[in-house]
């Protein structure tokens, strides 16, 4: 009997569209943390990730035909996608879009790091900064930057041309420099080089 | 501008490490929802009262333009046929009324 642990993700799928729960589990078990990781990056929140990670399992599981193996896409290039998103949604019905809400929250994220170890304060402000960003741009950094992934997986995820996706990369490390250097993190050389000062 | 200074930076981002049992919390919710929905789908009457309420409760415009057309049409030919009999009977009533006065003294 085949052992569902070395089954492949889209084999696993197929299982699971016939619910094969053994078969969902064992993709639970192999994925939360990667996309765990995922929402966190997008919302900067323990449990709000928590609760983007399984209610994007939890579609999975209520509806998995929204899975298309004929489109060819990976497995977890397509989960990406439902993660990115059920957190762009969830952010959104948390905190609606309106001008000057950005900062309010980075506040927020602050005011709930206070006790962190002084090693970790270029972390939060990182976490501070990024969470600032456009969602677009910030969607593009963590696919790519964060996440790994290649350009054109990337693109496919936010559904935008592979151009389109590295402008949105461009402008965010433009404007996380720009920041950085603002707060005198990145120094600039004679040269005009950046040069990190890094705390703790 | 060095990327390399930056892409560093960037790196120092953390993440903090799930709670352990969020997998065993995922799976458990799924079977939760695997459990309502069997029960749902068990009581198939239930199921067929509810989508007709639901049809009825909140119809498809179209279903609803259509609706609006045929019982208008009803409920004017309705009182169209109401006036008509009810305008039959005032006549015969008048008329009635006229020869019981006109001869009424003379029969």
């Amino acid at each position: 009997m085949t052992d569902l642990n070395d089954m492949t993700d889209e084999d696993l799928m197929a299982r699971v569209k016939n619910a094969d729960h053994s078969a969902f589990s064992v993709l639970v078990h192999r994925y939360t943390n990667m996309f765990y990781s995922a929402a966190y990056r997008m919302c900067a929140q323990q449990n709000d990730a928590e609760d983007i990670v399984q209610d994007a399992f939890l579609k999975l599981w209520n509806r998995p035909q929204i899975w298309d193996a004929s489109r060819g896409a990976k497995f977890t290039t397509w989960f990406y996608r439902v993660v990115t998103n059920q957190a762009i949604d969830f952010m959104r019905k948390k905190k609606p879009a309106a001008a000057g809400d950005t900062l309010d929250y980075i506040e927020d994220t602050r005011d709930s790091q206070q006790d962190m170890m002084e090693s970790d304060e270029q972390s939060a402000m990182i976490e501070m900064l990024i969470q600032s960003l456009p969602e677009r741009q910030k969607t593009a950094l963590n696919l790519c930057f964060y996440e790994g992934l290649s350009n054109k997986d990337a693109a496919q995820i936010m559904g935008v041309g592979v151009k389109a996706l590295e402008s949105l990369l461009m402008r965010a490390k433009s404007g996380l420099r720009e920041e950085l250097h603002r707060r005198g993190v990145l120094k600039q050389d004679d040269n005009g080089v950046g040069e990190a000062t890094y705390y703790g | 501008m060095d990327d390399n200074e930056l892409d560093k930076i960037l790196r120092a981002r953390a993440v903090p490490l799930m709670r352990s049992n969020l997998e065993h919390r995922i799976v458990q919710a799924s079977l939760s929802a695997s459990k309502n929905s069997s029960i749902s789908n068990g009581n198939e009457l239930s199921a067929i009262f509810t989508a007709v309420l639901d049809t009825l409760i909140l119809p498809k415009p179209a279903l609803s333009m259509a609706l609006v057309l045929v019982f208008g049409l009803v409920l004017g030919g309705y009182s169209a046929g109401v006036s008509e009999a009810s305008t039959n009977i005032d006549v015969d009533a008048y008329f009635l009324a006229a020869e019981t006065i006109v001869y009424g003294d003379i029969l």
